[in-house]
């Protein structure tokens, strides 16, 4: 133990001291601590040194280690309220935005590998604007329970497009923002906490009602169907009563309807030419929109086997906890549902987001695990979560409001816990504990060192998902407006005027010309056809969708949403400095670029990033379960560390690190400043003295020796 | 004496390993030392339990929906064959598609399960219940047959990974809810073995091991100065790292050490490069390995488009069987072909065939499987007549040729019990 505080003591060069915390709120938390330490005769940590402090408070507000700027500006700042100023200046940050998006991500879920990839990055976007915005959390939590329409209205029907299965959907909603896991109840009453199985029916009954399967054609589809016959998608979900009365009422209207269509000339054959000429743009257009219908009610499964119900037994909505959600004047069940989950209230919705963000904080929430709260879970102190859930509700559920105070405690400003928290043991906050840096910090940190600070190229929305998404809502509307019989009539006739059915034919008899062919045997020229004929239809679709919303907005639709991710504005490159190399120095710096791409933040590369890749093997989530994310030590971390590219490209001439030290004039300078670098400290004297004989031994070798030797040390992924 | 030593050596190194079970190629070599017991077994032991007649499993995976009437599960004659014909082949009685000439010549060694019928029409959902027996749904992450063969019976190449997953898919369930350790390794691709496992190019034996040392040096404060697990398992793993580099095994992930005969047997794309890999794995004590073939997902030019992915299944299938059995490896070898859903018998009117899961086909070669039969029966196609079987079935029947507890129970985190191919009976009279 007591090499351990000398150690502890080299390393916490420079005086630190703690002032009062500026905020009373945060002075409140660190008083209510204080009689947990005397009460369990514990002596707080240390206050932590400038250096510490300054690479924690990035990291944990903006998600990178700072720059050898940044951190010295903190250190030789002699301003009393310097630590204030840095945590207010890092709130605003965009650093902020991305680190806490990181942080949502794992938690939410986010995924590209989804059915919709417009309505996963609009999500994605939703999500990082309201963090910047610094929306209310009841207010984001109500919205995105709330939200419908086409994603070119709002990304946050994300939320509901993110599970096909609206029963596994509310799952994983209560689990997230109520901390309650009631997952077991889908099947069959909980095993171990008092849900039954009618109570998660309850429960789901509230938001079953949002249907994202539909497309965003679905209305001109249903249109068409009442003219033939009433078997639209549309028609097809209604209820058996619901149908027949629908049917009764529009009868009239769907006969007249099919005079019309006869009048016109147009066949069912047409609208189903149509139909397939549509094709192409139907699937950009699916899982594009949630639509919410008041009627729908989960039924009880078939396999049902309690009392209280009955197989295909129709369940009213009910909560789980607290008053019910009775939807007011104007409302409708959903929206009552939203009220009453984020609400003060709600017996857990304020505990969850707060013991979220003080463990977020801290290392380590007042209630382990944070999503799984039972009736019996007492907090490890119950005074301070009582007040912290005051607080949130005071602070009007602003997150960043709510971190200030957190930040601004002399507990967080304390050094790091130097011994792990045994599992189940009660920890008192002597300080924050020890964590190892998320795969996104991590990331982050080495295009920081690389790159320096690109923070700001989130701001930028994506421009091009705009484009594609106004697009296809002028290509929605359009439709629509024309319905399938317009658009038949549309069809058959070239944008120059001319008729197109013997076009249509020709597509038709090549189509049976090359079956012919595939069976007679002769399956080159079965293919030759297979292609013409699928040519004339693109050619078909093409044009009616030019035809509708002109030349270029249809090329846009055509090459479809290719997702922008990686492509956007990310940092550039330098040059300057490109020009002054040699050729093989050049190339060696433009291949070093491409095999480990530190252009981008983790936040603005594929969500999540391919297996395989850098993110993952630091444990990035896979997004498909909440909070998947690892901070675990693995194999393949050490391999691509010591054989990746990484130390390459950190020396790479490009770099900014490689630049900054080279600027250096001595030996011991450029030493110096590789350590500010990593850790936002100059060397201890022990560490010196072994730097020194490197140089000794190894001469020009050595910057890059030390570089590398502490990437792959473990100090580098942690945060004190 | 010598024995005693090298066994309390044996002991400190387990409790290293311990400490860092989690840490290795995300397998641990706990596994293979500590002894094989995974929470009681369920009262009742399975009726069908048998010697394991497969040591290994190569599994081949369809994605996309492959169409079976066009491939494995022809119906000679029948008009929902479209202009797809048949070939015979080295089996009596059993025919597959001209699609397959390969193949064909192999089928001597193969059963054609034919009534295969799945309640899972769209691709991800039955993507997963083909891999795990589980429907998609929940909080849970149900573990793939690779993962639950090391969990039951360790590995047996304590340098390698248990099990190896040949794909470009992101979405993968993996070792699903079971811990890091057991997971199987995702390979991307096939021909870049496994990642940085090779030191820089510009950097000499001599460079590398000064940098490794120095590492430790400067990072020993930090060491000493956080007693937590999480810090002493990078220090761990830097030592594991180093050890598989310089392992003898890592040769397995190489498939540049096979001659170029070998490569164009197998195919020069990813699948066949995939197939070859798997070998050479499988060779090294890799138990279970899938391979992926995508671009099955034919809603167009169906009678185009499966005669081109069958041309690279074909080369590949064939190179892996008739290669598996020169080396006397096919005996105690799993060759399993499956997908997630078959396709529609009536063909739409842009000559596709649509998704199908009410009829499709899976093949077994080898590892213990009496070839040249077929199992179950359809009607042209459309129906399963005879001898239905499901996902869960075929992955009781590969459970059950491995040897692994059908009914032993484990529990996911959230306490949910599960069993290896949750309810699914094997089909034991294909052994």
């Amino acid at each position: 133990m007591k090499t351990t505080l000398f150690i502890l003591a080299a390393f916490c060069y420079g005086a630190a001291s703690l002032r009062a915390a500026s905020l009373p709120e945060s002075t409140k938390i660190d008083s209510i601590l204080k009689q947990e330490w005397e009460k369990n005769k514990i002596t707080p940590n240390a206050p932590a040194n400038d250096s510490v402090l300054v690479r924690r408070l990035y990291l944990d507000i903006a998600g990178r280690i700072p720059t050898v700027e940044e951190s010295q500006e903190f250190v030789n700042s002699t301003a009393s309220d310097k630590k204030v100023q840095l945590i207010d200046k890092l709130l605003n940050s965009d650093g902020y935005t991305i680190n806490m998006f990181n942080y949502w991500a794992d938690i939410l879920r986010l995924t590209d590998n989804t059915k919709g990839r417009t309505a996963a990055e609009a999500y994605a976007e939703y999500v990082k604007r309201c963090l910047k915005e610094n929306k209310p959390y009841d207010q984001f939590v109500r919205d995105l329970l709330t939200s419908e329409g086409g994603v070119w209205d709002t990304g946050a029907i994300g939320f509901y497009m993110r599970d096909d299965n609206k029963l596994d959907h509310l799952a994983y909603t209560v689990q997230v923002f109520l901390g309650t896991s009631i997952v077991c109840a889908q099947c069959h009453n909980h095993p171990f906490d008092k849900w039954s199985q009618k109570d998660y029916y309850g429960m789901a009954a509230y938001t079953y009602g949002m249907d994202t399967k539909g497309t965003a054609l679905e209305d001109t589809k249903g249109r068409a169907a009442k003219n033939e016959k009433a078997g639209g998608a549309a028609v097809k979900r209604m209820t058996k009563e619901e149908r027949r009365k629908y049917m009764a009422e529009h009868q009239a209207e769907i006969d007249k309807a099919a005079e019309e269509q006869k009048r016109k000339g147009i066949t069912s054959n047409d609208i189903a030419m149509v139909r397939n000429s549509l094709k192409d743009i139907a699937k950009p257009l699916r899982y594009t929109v949630a639509k919410w219908s008041d009627n729908k009610l989960p039924t009880l499964p078939a396999d049902y086997k309690y009392p209280d119900g009955k197989p295909g037994q129709a369940i009213q909505p009910k909560t789980m906890f607290g008053h019910e959600a009775v939807a007011t004047e104007g409302q409708n069940r959903l929206n009552a549902f939203a009220q009453w989950m984020a609400a003060p209230d709600n017996p857990r919705f304020t505990t969850v987001i707060a013991n979220r963000m003080w463990k977020k904080a801290f290392g380590l929430g007042l209630i382990e695990p944070v999503d799984e709260m039972t009736d019996s879970t007492t907090p490890s102190n119950g005074e301070l979560m009582e007040y912290l859930n005051q607080l949130m509700v005071e602070q009007k559920y602003s997150i960043k409001n709510f971190l200030r105070v957190l930040y601004n405690t002399e507990t967080y400003q304390r050094t790091a816990t130097t011994k792990e928290v045994p599992l189940g043991e009660a920890y008192h906050f002597a300080g924050p504990i020890l964590r190892r840096m998320s795969a996104e910090q991590v990331w982050d940190s080495m295009v920081t060192l690389s790159k320096g600070v690109i923070d700001g190229e989130t701001s930028e929305e994506n421009e091009q998902l705009h484009t594609y998404l106004s697009d296809m809502k002028l290509l929605v509307d359009t439709m629509k407006g024309k319905g399938i019989e317009g658009l038949a009539e549309i069809a058959k006739r070239s944008n120059d005027g001319t008729d197109k059915t013997a076009v249509l034919a020709k597509m038709e008899s090549l189509r049976k010309e090359s079956l012919e062919a595939q069976k007679a045997g002769d399956k080159e020229k079965g293919r030759l056809l297979a292609q013409q004929a699928e040519k004339l239809r693109r050619q078909g679709a093409n044009d009616l969708v030019v035809a509708m919303i002109g030349e270029e907005k249809a090329e846009d639709i055509r090459k479809n949403y290719g997702g922008k991710r990686g492509k956007g504005k990310g940092a550039e490159v330098d040059k300057q400095a490109l020009m002054a190399l040699s050729k093989d120095e050049r190339k060696l710096a433009i291949q070093m670029g491409t095999t480990l791409n530190l252009n981008h933040r983790a936040s603005e590369i594929s969500s999540p990033a391919k297996p395989g890749h850098f993110l993952r093997t630091f444990g990035q989530s896979d997004r498909e379960l909440i909070s998947n994310a690892s901070d675990e030590a693995s194999v393949p971390q050490a391999l691509a560390l010591l054989n990746g590219p990484a130390s390459e490209v950190l020396n790479n001439p490009l770099s900014k690190l490689h630049q900054a030290l080279n600027k250096a004039a001595t030996m011991d300078e450029k030493l110096e400043a590789l350590y500010l670098a990593f850790f936002s400290r100059k060397p201890t004297e022990q560490e010196k003295s072994v730097i020194a004989q490197v140089v000794a031994e190894r001469g020009e070798k050595s910057v890059a020796d030390v570089t590398h030797a502490l990437l792959t040390g473990s100090q580098f992924l942690y945060i004190q | 004496m010598k024995d005693l030593l090298h066994r309390a050596d044996e002991a400190t190194r387990r409790d290293f390993i311990t400490r860092t079970a989690k840490t290795c190629l995300g397998v641990s070599l706990l596994s293979n030392l500590a002894p094989r017991a995974f929470g009681a077994p369920f009262e009742g032991s399975s009726k069908v339990k048998q010697v394991p007649t497969a040591r290994n499993v190569i599994y081949l995976y369809m994605s996309g929906g492959m169409s079976h009437l066009d491939t494995f599960g022809v119906v000679p004659g029948a008009d929902t064959m479209g202009p797809t014909q048949t070939l015979k082949t080295s089996a009596d009685g059993v025919q597959v598609s001209e699609n397959l000439p390969l193949t064909a010549k192999h089928m001597h060694h193969g059963v054609i399960l034919n009534s295969m019928t799945s309640s899972q029409g769209a691709h991800a959902q039955a993507n997963y219940f083909q891999h795990t027996s589980y429907t998609l749904r929940g909080a849970t992450k149900h573990p793939t047959m690779g993962a639950w063969l090391t969990k039951f019976q360790g590995k047996s190449n304590p340098s390698l990974p248990g099990s190896v997953v040949v794909t470009a898919d992101s979405k993968h369930p993996g070792g699903g809810f079971f811990e890091a350790a057991v997971a199987p390794l995702i390979v991307n691709n096939p021909a870049a073995g496994l990642q940085n496992s090779h030191k820089l190019a510009n950097l000499s034996e001599d460079d590398l091991n000064y940098r490794i040392g120095l590492s430790s040096k400067l990072d020993s404060s930090f060491q000493s100065a956080y007693e937590y697990k999480g810090v002493k398992s990078y220090a761990d793993v830097y030592s594991e790292a180093v050890k598989v580099m310089k392992s003898d095994d890592l040769i397995a992930f190489d498939i540049t050490k096979e001659p170029e005969l070998m490569h164009d047997l197998y195919g020069g794309d990813s699948f066949g490069q995939g197939c070859l890999l798997a070998r050479r794995l499988v060779e090294h004590g890799v138990r279970h390995v899938e391979v992926t073939l995508g671009g099955w997902d034919t809603h167009n030019d169906n009678f185009v488009r499966v005669p081109e992915k069958c041309a690279i299944l074909d080369q590949a299938l064939a190179a892996l069987i008739g290669d598996l059995d020169r080396r006397g490896m096919l005996n105690d070898t799993m060759v399993v072909l499956t997908s997630e859903f078959g396709r529609t018998p009536k063909i739409n009117q842009n000559n596709g065939r649509d998704h199908y899961p009410k009829a499709f086909s899976s093949v077994i070669w080898g590892g213990g499987v009496q070839g040249g039969q077929i199992y179950g029966k359809t009607d042209k196609g459309i129906e399963v007549t005879e001898n239905k079987m499901t996902p869960p079935d075929l992955n009781a029947t590969i459970a059950y040729a491995l040897g692994l507890p059908l009914d032993q129970v484990i529990y996911s985190s959230t306490k949910r019990p599960f069993t290896v191919a949750d309810k699914g009976q094997p089909i034991t009279s294909i052994f």
